[in-house]
């Protein structure tokens, strides 16, 4: 294993009452356990408030840690000294969704990817000379664009550029936050193969966050589901895509267009409204829009439990055994 | 099918910019017909935003259009500009991508919609307040009692899309242009607003011009769609032949670029190049620069149009005018 | 529903994100009739007071020395401007002067888009509680009026040029840190600046790096427009006597010096003075402006 979650937490405090008085904290990732191998891509879909971009922060150290554990390599991240932080989590590269902001707009291309490696030490100045141009033939770009400004880029070669920085320190681990969600749909393939070839060429592993769940698919090795915070299923792409058993993963498969509209069992969805995660409901977080929903679901929160080839959360699975 | 509703053609818009002419829209024609959910599709920059706003009459300063605009069967440009502005206000309704910015947030949903109704219809006190929960309930917000109270941050993205289509059913137009409706919006809550949209089309008979850069969006709820390449459109017809059979190369290309199940593990056929800028001069094909196929015509010459079923049409110089 | 100007910027967006080059802030402000007139005039005015020696026929008479037979001479031919009430030359004392304020109002900016710019910076990247105690601070200056402030430190302190510039610069460092705070706040929340987080840059290097360089625009348009203040407010200070010591010139003390004649009917000694601060100061303000309009691209004009 490559990295191991376990009972991830992380909470905001989030102010309220007169004066900010009376302080209460919003709990947006509870007791996430997930796994990863190396070289394996792992999807994690979600819509908004299930907390997978606070997933990719609380890894990268962008936010605070409540408890859990995440051991990276066999090193646990969250209770590492600063200094050992700084070598294990340079294995540990992020690629926003918008390659404009993910750029500074006032850094040529060439001290945008040079500048890891200054921050680490990694070579000397001839060396990084050398080694801008060879990471972006990696990524598919031609050195001519080294003096560039990101705004002199368009939308696809600004986040080969994101990707050719993520590169630099020879990361075992990508995470990959929406790559191609600011980008136009001719563009998004190209990068969906350039990310495909460099997970071959370097071993990579891809914690790879999206709410496209077409764009999931095709990349990913298996799949989390999540939903206000916590896992609801996970499993082996196919399994997850081809016999969805948790009724939300089933009601969120069903909402995604495709272009073969007539090969679906349509059925009209209840308009359902995720709630707050300031005030999850009580018993399973699912119960508010289950068309399945029963006594129990309302008041008991159904407990991560392995089947044959997948985990899920939902009362009725674990009866049916 | 009750004929004909918006028919545009030609239409033509250029930018003044400081580094000369942008020609944003270079002769979009296409049509719309009475009670039909209609698809323009294309990527950033192919211009379906501005043809929306260009239908409805919000062009910056700075523009210049020609080509027309009828709505059955009558020019715009023949009205005066107050009667052309009565009979968009009237006949067409716009929905935009972020219903959060569309919405004033010191006011209720319900003063909100109150003003938009009395300014179509001079109703007043009880009469106001029925036709403003009717509009909420046609939209399916389930209490339109409660939401009529609520302030635009009460409501999630979903609901606050619905009130924005409440409010452009309002005058109770014939043409909804929905720019992206669902963009912002998580899949499930899209599904909704998609469905809400085809049952309008369906019950109310109101027309949908829905522009969007999803293919999936549009096989899902458009009867018929107009494809969008550089300000012109490169192929137009139903969904069902469009996307199972499509003729043009930047249609073909777009389509076999996009993720399905099939092609899982597997590299995607890629369109080379990038979007020309409304700057460059495009004497014949905008697309043959990055088209696999392109013949030593297609760099000078315009592409004829070429019609293969009656409504299945395409700009390219692949096919022979009897569409072979 | 979008603006035509939102528009416009959305068409512009995609322009300049094509590979060709195309203008940036200096070729839209070089069309900015208004600015690049303000620019030039300033240019003159700066190179006056810096060539003042080689301008007037009275050097001696700019630095201060009386020729009392020629006082309260009306403009003419050898006198362009007239004459004060020591005889000196009141073009050269204008020019002589020019070399104090220009100087002091530049100190003064300086000094407090410098200083408040690192407090800024510092409080807004780092927060917690250096963050808290860099805005206490700032709140407590704000909350006297800047003027007054200046005057009772200029009080304490000994009377001079040095004293002035440092008193008006402990006024306005909370400003910019203000300013400088907010646009670091937003910066902090931009993707660029957690990936060199991820990647180990150091938080040094991030100020230095990212934050500094992308708010250095708005912080010299607010420099450029505050510049006119500060010709104003020094001269305001040397005015009441506070600031540079006679007989060094400078147009705030010449307008004071300048005032007890103009009932008698001399009113050359204070209006030219007067001109000078109104020209220069005027010019400040029209060139922030014109710097704001083209370095943001969302107020660019389309010619």
């Amino acid at each position: 294993m490559l990295m191991h979650i376990r009972g991830l937490t992380v909470s905001y405090p989030a102010v309220g009452g007169w004066l900010g008085g009376r302080r209460r904290s919003v709990t947006v990732l509870e007791d996430l356990d997930l796994e990863l191998a190396e070289g394996e891509t792992l999807g994690v879909v979600g819509e908004s408030g299930s907390g997978k971009t606070t997933l990719a922060n609380a890894l990268l150290g962008l936010v605070p840690v409540e408890r859990g554990e995440v051991s990276f390599q066999g090193a646990d991240l969250l209770r590492l000294r600063a200094k050992m932080v700084r070598r294990v989590t340079r294995e540990i590269q992020i690629v926003f969704q918008n390659p404009y902001s993910a750029l500074n707009p006032r850094l040529r291309v060439f001290d945008a990817v040079a500048e890891p490696l200054r921050a680490h030490r990694e070579a000397a100045p001839t060396e990084i000379d050398e080694h801008v141009p060879h990471l972006l033939r990696e990524v598919g770009l031609t050195p001519e664009f080294l003096d560039r400004h990101p705004h002199e880029l368009s939308g696809g070669q600004a986040q080969r550029v994101v990707l050719a920085r993520a590169l630099a320190l020879n990361p075992k681990l990508l995470v990959l936050d929406e790559p191609t969600a600011a980008l136009d749909i001719s563009v998004q393939a190209q990068i969906l193969n350039l990310l495909r070839r460099l997970q071959r060429e370097h071993g990579l592993a891809y914690l790879f966050i999206s709410h496209d769940l077409s764009v999931v698919q095709h990349l990913s090795d298996r799949i989390a589901v999540m939903y206000l915070g916590q896992v609801v299923e996970s499993g082996p792409a196919e399994e997850i895509f081809g016999h969805p058993q948790h009724p939300y993963t089933i009601e969120l498969l069903e909402a995604v267009p495709t272009l073969h509209p007539e090969r679906r069992t349509s059925q009209d969805t209840l308009p359902a409204t995720v709630p707050s995660p300031a005030y999850p409901p009580t018993g399973c977080r699912v119960h508010p829009r289950c068309p399945l929903v029963e006594e129990r679901c309302r008041r008991e929160q159904p407990a991560l439990a392995t089947f044959q080839n997948r985990e899920a959360r939902c009362h009725l699975l674990t009866e049916a055994g | 099918m009750s004929g004909e509703l918006l028919r545009v053609t030609g239409l033509e818009v250029d930018f003044e910019t400081p580094f000369g002419l942008s020609r944003a829209l270079r002769g979009v024609s296409f049509a719309v017909e009475s009670g039909e959910v209609f698809g323009l599709v294309g990527e950033s920059g192919c211009g379906k935003t501005l043809t929306g706003r260009t239908i409805l009459g919000l062009v910056p300063p700075n523009a210049h259009v020609r080509g027309s605009v009828s709505l059955h069967g009558r020019n715009l440009e023949e009205l005066s500009p107050k009667r052309r502005r009565e009979v968009r206000g009237r006949q067409l309704g716009m929905i935009f991508q972020n219903p959060g910015q569309a919405l004033n947030p010191v006011f209720t949903v319900g003063q909100q919609m109150a003003a938009i109704v009395r300014h179509h219809r001079s109703l007043r006190g009880r009469e106001l307040r029925a036709r403003t929960r009717t509009l909420l309930h046609e939209v399916g917000l389930p209490n339109p009692g409660e939401i009529i109270n609520a302030y635009p941050h009460h409501l999630s993205g979903g609901m606050q899309q619905r009130v924005m289509i409440g409010m452009a059913l309002a005058s109770e137009p014939e043409l909804l242009i929905a720019d992206e409706p669902t963009t912002a919006l998580d899949v499930t809550i899209q599904a909704q607003i998609l469905s809400l949209l085809t049952t309008l089309s369906e019950r109310h008979r109101v027309a949908v011009l829905l522009i969007t850069h999803d293919m999936g969006v549009v096989a899902a709820t458009c009867k018929r769609v107009a494809v969008l390449y550089a300000g012109r459109v490169v192929e137009e017809g139903p969904v069902t032949t469009v996307f199972s059979q499509p003729y043009h190369p930047y249609t073909r290309g777009l389509l076999a670029s996009l993720p399905e199940p099939e092609k899982r593990s597997q590299d995607l056929p890629v369109i080379l190049g990038s979007v020309p800028s409304g700057l460059e001069a495009l004497p014949g094909c905008a697309f043959a620069p990055r088209c696999d196929s392109a013949l030593p015509a297609c760099k000078d010459t315009a592409p004829p149009e070429v019609r293969f079923e009656p409504s299945h049409r395409t700009e390219c110089h692949l096919y022979d005018s009897e569409g072979r | 529903m979008m603006t035509p100007a939102g528009f416009a910027q959305r068409l512009f967006g995609s322009l300049v994100r094509d590979p060709v080059k195309t203008g940036g802030t200096v070729w839209f402000f070089r069309r900015d009739r208004i600015a690049v007139t303000s620019l030039v005039a300033l240019t003159v005015i700066c190179a006056s007071a810096l060539f003042a020696p080689f301008l007037t026929r009275h050097p001696n008479q700019g630095r201060g020395e009386p020729n009392i037979v020629e006082r309260f001479q009306a403009p003419s031919q050898s006198h362009p401007f007239g004459t004060d009430q020591l005889g000196r030359d009141v073009y050269a004392r204008v020019l002589f002067g020019g070399r104090s304020s220009l100087l002091s109002a530049f100190a003064v900016v300086i000094l407090a888009a410098g200083f408040g710019t690192v407090m800024g910076a510092v409080a807004g990247f780092i927060g917690g509680w250096l963050d808290e105690a860099i805005m206490r601070a700032t709140d407590i200056f704000l909350a006297f009026p800047p003027l007054l402030l200046a005057i009772t430190i200029a009080t304490v302190l000994e009377p001079g040029l040095k004293n002035t510039v440092l008193a008006i610069s402990v006024t306005w460092w909370p400003w910019y840190a203000r300013i400088v705070r907010g646009l670091t706040l937003t910066l902090r929340e931009r993707h660029f600046v957690k990936a060199a987080q991820v990647m180990g840059v150091s938080r040094p290097t991030i100020i230095r790096r990212h934050v500094l360089p992308n708010i250095l625009a708005p912080v010299l348009v607010q420099g450029t427009l505050d510049l006119g203040s500060a010709i104003l407010t020094v001269s305001g200070l040397n005015f009441l006597g506070l600031g540079v010591r006679p007989p060094t010139a400078d147009w705030g003390t010449m307008i004071s010096e300048g005032r007890l004649f103009v009932q008698s009917g001399v009113w050359w000694v204070a209006t030219f003075p007067g001109l000078a601060i109104f020209v220069s100061s005027l010019a400040f303000n029209l060139l922030g402006d014109g710097i704001q309009v083209a370095a943001d691209p969302r107020t660019r004009r389309l010619s």
